[in-house]
């Protein structure tokens, strides 16, 4: 069954049509979750909340209008502006504090990653909800101006800038490691 | 090209130089620049990394969502709306004969009834002119039946 005729059966309240289609998306909805509030519980708390208003408001999608991935992410990154980002300030300054931690403990061992959660970290959380929606969860500019709620020129220009963003903090950090005695 | 032109393609079409509108000749200027062939690879390495960032959710994250589940805004959904979902997406046309149904009984209705007699129209007509009878008086002289009547002589 595709997302769609699962999504017909959630509109008749199907249980078992839900957890499979959150067991389709959990993990990629979660791995996005954690990029953009930074911190697991934070993370949790967001897909726990999205996947509510995906059952209690099931009739209000519409298959064919846009991809059922498309509008999952739109409300999870409702749920995140009305929700995380109104705290932002002491939120990341407790996910800088705590976070790293913990991100560091699942990406253990892998250099990059690291330095990459370090240059994500710097980018404005707009940016960094493009950049995610774009290469982490492979959507077009089209559907990521759509989920963001901004235009497609508006979005390319938040790629833009964050992938320069990301490319100089990286460059210069491997370029001062070659660097040092 | 020169190194700052190659940067903002790099930031605007990412690393697929395929992608890029000026493919050739930035591939030209990347095979004799070691510095773009290194701000290329930093950024593959870049959207590689994020491509294959995955996290797996939390065994108990799932079974917690199931149990929180509230109770559907059933109320909120209309008859029609109820009614609707029971149809496949396939049957679509079913949703338009349903929807087109009221307005072809409607019409059939008042094709079929016998509103417009003959009898009524005049009644109605005479009505009017009655009702109206000062400012329609210009039409009446000018019709030869009602100046008879009027005015036999």
């Amino acid at each position: 069954m595709d997302d769609d005729e699962l999504m017909r059966a959630v509109q008749r309240q199907d249980k078992s049509a839900f957890q499979q289609l959150m067991t389709r998306h959990l993990d990629s909805l979660y791995s996005y979750a954690i990029r953009l509030t930074r911190d697991t519980n934070n993370a949790e708390d967001l897909v726990q909340e999205t996947w509510s208003r995906v059952w209690s408001n099931g009739a209000k999608y519409t298959a064919g209008k846009a991809k059922f991935s498309t509008w999952l992410y739109r409300i999870l990154y409702n749920v995140f502006v009305d929700q995380y980002r109104r705290h932002q300030q002491p939120a990341a300054a407790m996910a800088d504090a705590q976070g790293h931690d913990e991100l560091s403990d699942l990406q253990a061992n892998e250099q990059l990653k690291e330095r990459l959660d370090c240059a994500l970290k710097q980018l404005s959380s707009n940016q960094r909800a493009a950049l995610l929606l774009f290469h982490q969860q492979g959507f077009s500019t089209r559907e990521v101006a759509n989920i963001m709620h901004i235009n497609v020129r508006a979005a390319e220009s938040l790629l833009v800038r964050a992938r320069r963003a990301l490319r100089v903090s990286l460059t210069q950090e491997i370029g001062n490691e070659e660097n040092m005695p | 090209m020169n190194l700052s032109q190659f940067l903002n393609l790099l930031d605007t079409y990412g690393s697929n130089l395929q992608s890029w509108p000026e493919a050739a000749a930035a591939q030209q200027f990347l095979d004799r620049t070691p510095a773009a062939q290194h701000a290329l690879n930093a950024a593959k390495n870049i959207e590689q990394c994020l491509r294959h960032d995955v996290t797996l959710a939390p065994a108990e994250l799932s079974a917690r969502i199931l149990q929180s589940l509230p109770a559907q805004d059933v109320g909120a959904r209309s008859l029609w709306q109820q009614l609707l979902l029971q149809f496949p997406k396939q049957q679509r046309w079913l949703r338009v004969a349903s929807a087109l149904a009221p307005l072809l009984f409607g019409f059939l209705l008042g094709y079929n009834s016998d509103f417009a007699s003959p009898e009524a129209d005049d009644g109605y007509y005479l009505w009017v002119y009655a009702d109206n009878l000062e400012a329609t008086l210009g039409e009446f002289s000018s019709n030869s039946d009602f100046a008879e009547e009027q005015d036999p002589s």
